[in-house]
């Protein structure tokens, strides 16, 4: 019987020693993968504000702001929920109509250079203008958002970190007008019949809410999770604090994460992911036509008049991105690869919420089926249930609560008004 | 994966030649593209020495930078009227440079700048520089491993 209990607790030894012990090279990609690992966050130079307190203060107030929507009632706020990590729950986010694409988490993704599945924009403050403008958004138009900073409570805070606000659009409030270039027939008549001093006007306020928001956005930082905490701990050869921060179960799952499971080939980095385009097959919504990804996005970006070489840019010289983004046709069907610290409480995952939880987002990886646009890059995993399994608690161990101070995840306006 | 952390090595070089035009190069010198430089990373062919600098020294993954590269002929001379491009892969993956890097020449010693280089993941990595003159065209390989 003695022996019986020293065999097994020999055979849990061995195995608790194994789970744990990573050679030098194991040790140095769990270092990449590490939180520890990431740079401090490069200024934007298109956005000579993204850094200024006083934008994060206007940028935090706009973000919460439903009066830059068509109905006083959607704000960024309501799909990009701080209380679901800036997700909203669904699987395909809902504004003035359906979207459709599921809305990402926004914690840590000011480190990307591409905003948005099909990276269709190159910087955060270029991203912002677009679901103010998208009829299934906000529905609202430049003109409209342009006149809000004219309002007492905002022309202040608008002016103490951009330039003063022009008088020559002053005379445009009184008319009622409705002006953006795209989306709407009427609108962008009404668009093309202001003067052209006055379009560039708009467009550069329009920008400036961009980058105020964009200021915010970067404040949004990925927080220290148990995995950094393990990993600092094989580091520093302490197995008694690596064993209590992460199980067997968990250790194991991280073992097929950066071995067999090939996921780092994509999710690398300490925010695990490459912010690269890639094909991993998801299926279509039913009814819906599969997604062209990327080859769409790359189209949009580069006839985007707010991207990095456009005229709304306070520099160009970061432009690389742009100026040597990649082309072709293994961009058909290819998404950006999503950080995944943030996949507490953001189900459903994928680009159009397809997986309604992790185990199901598992189950297509080891499959791999035949991408129905494109080609997937993904190859059939064929591990077992139990690895599948610890995979699985392994992603879990990557939750961290943000690294932002409280008053940032509060919607401002419940103060102020 | 069979991975060697992530500085990159200079692992081995082919060559291949394009096309059917004959490069004709007088006294190939193999000795002096042998007395090369030993840190940077180099692709040889029959005619050509590349030799490639990069600014991000050891290169990092996801992190888009620039190699400064020059272009010898076996015996040392450099060739400054060369057009280069690169394309890039991976063999056990199939997918391309995450990125389109452009070659253009600077100054008149055999030099050039590659811009827009980028890697997207660790591994074994193809680079194929196609160099063309008016007297042919060679492909270059090079192996990263990243
Ligand atoms: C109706 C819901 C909705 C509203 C309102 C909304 N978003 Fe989004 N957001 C989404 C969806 C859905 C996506 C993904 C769309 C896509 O990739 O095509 C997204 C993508 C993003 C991204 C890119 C994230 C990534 O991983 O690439 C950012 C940043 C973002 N939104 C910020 C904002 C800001 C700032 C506002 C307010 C100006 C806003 N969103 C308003 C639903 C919304
Ligand atoms: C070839 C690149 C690639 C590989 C390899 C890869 N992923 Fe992904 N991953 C992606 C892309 C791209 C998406 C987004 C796909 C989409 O929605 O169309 C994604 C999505 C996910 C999601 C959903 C996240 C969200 O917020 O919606 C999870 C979870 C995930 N991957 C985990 C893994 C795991 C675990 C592995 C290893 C078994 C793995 N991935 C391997 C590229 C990859």
């Amino acid at each position: 019987m003695v022996l019986a209990i020293a065999l097994i607790t020999l055979a849990s030894g061995c195995d608790w020693r194994e789970a744990h012990q990573w050679d030098e090279t194991e040790r140095r990609e769990l270092t990449s993968l590490s939180l520890a690992a990431l740079e401090p966050l490069a200024a934007n130079p298109t956005n000579s504000v993204g850094d200024s307190e006083r934008a994060q203060i206007l940028g935090h107030r706009l973000f919460f702001e439903p009066r830059m929507s068509a109905n006083n009632a959607v704000s960024c706020a309501s799909c990009h929920q701080p209380e679901r990590r800036f997700t909203d729950g669904v699987e395909v986010s809902v504004g003035l109509g359906l979207t459709r694409r599921n809305a990402p988490s926004l914690i840590g993704i000011a480190y990307s250079p591409w905003l948005y599945w099909d990276g269709r924009k190159d910087s955060l403050w270029s991203q912002a203008l677009e679901p103010l403008e998208a009829a299934n958004e906000h529905g609202s138009h430049r003109l409209h958002v342009a006149l809000l900073m004219y309002e007492p409570d905002y022309q202040p805070a608008y002016e103490e970190v951009f330039a003063r606000l022009p008088a020559s659009l002053l005379g445009l409030k009184e008319k009622a007008l409705r002006a953006a270039p795209q989306h709407h027939e009427d609108w962008a008549a009404q668009w093309s019949a202001l003067a052209p001093d006055n379009r560039t006007l708009v467009n550069q306020i329009f920008a400036n809410v961009g980058k105020a928001i964009a200021a915010y956005e970067r404040l949004l930082r990925p927080g220290v999770s148990r995995f950094d905490r393990y990993v600092a701990a094989i580091v520093a050869d302490d197995s008694k604090l690596a064993s209590d921060m992460m199980s067997v179960k968990e250790a194991e799952g991280l073992k097929t994460f950066i071995g067999v499971g090939e996921c780092t080939q994509c999710h690398n980095g300490p925010l695990l992911t490459n912010n690269s385009f890639h094909n991993t097959g998801l299926l279509s919504v039913p009814g819906a036509t599969p997604d062209v990804g990327r080859i769409q996005g790359l189209h949009e970006l580069q006839v985007d008049e707010f991207n990095c070489l456009g005229a709304y840019v306070d520099s160009t010289e970061a432009c690389d991105e742009l100026r040597f983004v990649k082309t072709g046709r293994e961009l058909l069907g290819a998404m950006r690869t999503p950080s995944l610290r943030n996949l507490q409480g953001t189900a459903p995952f994928g680009h159009a919420g397809q997986f309604a939880d992790l185990a199901a987002v598992l189950a297509h990886y080891n499959t791999a089926l035949d991408a129905m646009v494109g080609h997937n890059e993904a190859k059939p995993l064929d591990l077992w249930p139990w690895q599948l399994e610890q995979l699985e608690a392994f992603l879990r161990t990557l939750a961290a609560p943000p690294a932002v101070d409280e008053k940032w995840l509060q919607n401002p306006h419940f103060l102020t008004r | 994966m069979k991975k060697e952390g992530t500085r990159a090595r200079f692992t081995q070089v082919r060559t291949a030649v394009l096309c059917g035009l004959l490069l004709s190069f007088a006294n190939d010198d193999i000795r002096a593209a042998d007395a090369a430089p030993g840190p940077s990373l180099q692709g040889r062919g029959e005619h050509f020495v590349l030799t490639i600098e990069p600014e991000l020294e050891p290169i990092k993954i996801n992190r888009m930078h620039r190699w400064r590269l020059h272009l010898r002929r076996l015996d040392g001379t450099p060739v400054n009227d060369a057009q280069i491009s690169l394309i890039g892969g991976m063999a056990l993956h199939d997918h391309g440079l995450p990125s389109s890097p452009r070659i253009e020449p600077v100054g008149s010693n055999g030099q050039y700048l590659a811009e827009g280089v980028k890697f997207h993941m660790s591994g074994q990595w193809q680079m194929l520089f196609t160099v063309e003159t008016v007297a042919g065209v060679e492909i270059l390989t090079v192996e990263l491993d990243i």
